[in-house]
């Protein structure tokens, strides 16, 4: 990605931010006297900053030259997908299925999808799980969910 | 002291401590881990700790980490951490010129002189700052806030405005949950989660821990493959006369490395990494031979290494006696000393000067440890790079998700991770510094709070904030620091340029 366009993009965001936050200051009731800040106060000046903030970007964005830099690095966008639905997959299934069968689903997927050999991977699962096991459960006594089935 | 040297010498102390510094030099041999990262994945285990076993093992870990940078660099031309980027330019040459075993045994003692010197300066320094910062109240702590807040905006690399927008979105999230002069719920959508605030060592984790195994199993490389089958174990022998001779030649340059280190250590924002290169510098610019900088150096060897150790001590400068981090790893110690339930700030050197010192002692052991665990590193180098880096990351990632899980054994914190996760990615992809956003979290509720106290106090006149004496410098410092553009430029020139040349 070039300069000019991350610039446009952080600044677009930036006035998303400053728009939404100060939104929704205004359904913050105001306290005490005038003149005594409430708790709106801070979080407007913040979105005046994103305002400000925004408003250089996206002029920068115009006046930057359209330089090309050459792309060394591949992003693998189907990769990022799957890894977000594992993540989602964990938060969602962990108090369900339980630590111990959530963790082992998650593992080996993200072993495949990183190609780590299938055996490998089997030992590398067992190992970290015993590890997480010993020193969250047994030495810090954190009980790992333990799910509605097991 | 001799009391807090006794007490750390407990076995429940010194074999996490002994563990994480061992961790370190995986953590820091292995190019794409950092010491932030392995400090992040450390704090949820130390909460269930005593305080101080914690803390030696964040203390303990960015020592070695900071260290093990180099051998990497030295060997292979490959900085195993940021602060290690010098090492690659003149103990590299060296190697190549047979000297690899010099270059590396010289970079440890001088890592151990210079940790030592940055401990001292923090030991005989933060008490005497503390006593003057007592004398503090609300407006002063609102413009070190605002300075905190503005320094690392300046200092860290990319664009100033990046630095802002990175530090504004700090500043926001730390405002979500409870008003804590009002009590109202600010930005909670009606969540329970979100009414006590976004937690901050998730919040770290995903930053430090997920972000960077995202990009290394998102983007595909080629750097792996070809480190996977050095082998160093020949390159390592050397003469401890020759390290001492060269450590006696050049004592006086590591001294004022370090000094050079440590003060940059104590700025907000900036820690080891900038430390490194600034120290780098000036080693060249007051050398008699600053031709062969770039050339195998040992000067260029011997500076950068003091100094980026020394930066740990003066990071925890700041951190200590105010409460603003001086980099991101003690960012992460101040997240976690909350935690603890200990308040950083002058008060500490009265009410829990038990455990500063013990804080003191732990910095200075680590060193005779950083020694001895170094050079078992240092061997058993070749080995580390053997670790397949996709189980690396796949060990990364649970540990982080669980790490975060254990904290408050809710699995809304393991969201927050992956969140953190992603949104650090971004960043990283779109260059925008993340220590500022750290920074942002942290001090986000000290500059609002102090702001609002003090603006209570006045009835909302502004005035009192200027007309105290030490605020009315601080607000000076801070307005010298943006509105002298000159100034700001030679600030700007004395961190970056170096880097760029690279």
């Amino acid at each position: 990605m070039n300069e000019k366009k991350t610039d446009l993009i952080i600044g677009i965001i930036s006035c998303i931010l400053g728009i939404i936050s100060y939104v929704l200051t205004l359904n913050f009731p105001t306290f005490g006297k005038s003149g005594v800040p409430g708790p709106e106060f801070f979080p407007r000046i913040l979105a005046i900053l994103f305002l400000i903030i925004s408003v250089i970007q996206i002029s920068k964005s115009f006046v930057e030259k359209n330089t090309k830099t050459q792309e060394i690095e591949k992003v693998d966008y189907i990769r990022m997908l799957i890894l977000i639905a594992l993540f989602a997959f964990y938060i969602l299934f962990l108090d369900i299925l339980g630590f111990f069968i959530t963790t082992i689903i998650f593992l080996m997927i993200l072993q495949k999808l990183v190609s780590v050999k299938f055996k490998t991977s089997i030992f590398v699962t067992f190992i970290i799980i015993m590890i997480i096991f010993l020193i969250f459960d047994k030495l810090f006594c954190v009980s790992l969910p333990a799910g509605i089935i097991l | 002291m001799i009391e807090a040297l006794v007490s750390i010498f407990q076995i429940d102390v010194l074999i996490p401590w002994i563990l994480a510094m061992v961790l370190g030099i995986f953590v820091g041999g292995v190019p794409g881990l950092t010491a932030t990262m392995a400090v992040a994945l450390i704090v949820p285990l130390t909460y269930h700790m005593q305080p101080i076993a914690g803390l030696a093992m964040i203390i303990g870990v960015s020592f070695t980490s900071i260290f093990a940078g180099d051998i990497p660099a030295t060997f292979l031309r490959v900085p195993g951490t940021p602060a290690s980027g010098t090492a690659v330019l003149d103990g590299y040459i060296l190697t190549h010129k047979g000297k690899g075993g010099l270059a590396i045994a010289l970079d440890l003692f001088c890592s151990a002189i210079g940790g030592i010197l940055g401990i001292l300066i923090l030991i005989f320094i933060s008490p005497l700052l503390a006593n003057f910062a007592l004398k503090f109240t609300h407006y002063e702590y609102f413009w070190l806030g605002v300075l905190g807040l503005s320094m690392s905006t300046v200092i860290s690399k990319g664009s100033n405005t990046k630095g802002f927008f990175s530090m504004g979105i700090g500043v926001l999230l730390s405002t979500v949950g409870i008003d804590l002069v009002t009590g109202y719920p600010r930005f909670t959508f009606h969540n329970s989660e979100l009414m006590g605030g976004i937690s901050f060592i998730p919040v770290m984790i995903g930053l430090f821990g997920i972000s960077e195994v995202l990009n290394q199993i998102i983007t595909t490389n080629n750097i792996d493959i070809s480190l996977k089958n050095a082998d160093i174990s020949d390159k390592t022998k050397f003469s401890l006369r020759e390290v001492f001779k060269e450590i006696k030649t050049h004592f006086l340059l590591i001294v004022k490395s370090s000094v050079i280190g440590n003060l940059i250590g104590a700025l907000p924002g900036a820690g080891a990494d900038v430390a490194a290169w600034v120290s780098y510098g000036a080693a060249k610019k007051t050398s008699k031979h600053p031709e062969e900088f770039g050339n195998g150096s040992i000067e260029g060897v011997v500076a950068p290494t003091s100094a980026n150790n020394a930066a740990i001590g003066g990071s925890w400068i700041p951190a200590l006696v105010f409460g603003i981090p001086g980099d991101t790893i003690t960012s992460i110690v101040l997240g976690a000393m909350l935690m603890y339930g200990l308040k950083p700030g002058p008060l500490i050197f009265e009410q829990e000067m038990g455990l500063v010192n013990q804080i003191f002692a732990v910095g200075l052991v680590s060193q005779i440890f950083l020694i001895i665990i170094g050079f078992a590193g240092i061997k058993a180098y070749s080995y580390i790079l053997k670790f397949e880096k996709n189980i690396i990351n796949t060990s990364i990632i649970i540990f982080s998700i669980i790490g975060a899980f254990a904290l408050r054994n809710n699995t809304f914190d393991i969201g927050i991770v992956i969140i953190f996760g992603l949104i650090g990615y971004f960043c990283e992809k779109g260059k925008i510094p993340l220590a500022p956003m750290i920074l942002g979290l942290i001090l986000g509720p000290m500059v609002e709070e102090n702001l609002r106290i003090g603006l209570v106090k006045t009835e909302g006149a502004f005035l009192p904030f200027l007309s105290r004496p030490i605020s009315l410098v601080l607000f000076l410092i801070i307005v010298l620091m943006f509105g002298l553009a000159p100034i700001k430029k030679l600030i700007k020139k004395m961190f970056t340029t170096n880097k760029e040349k690279k």
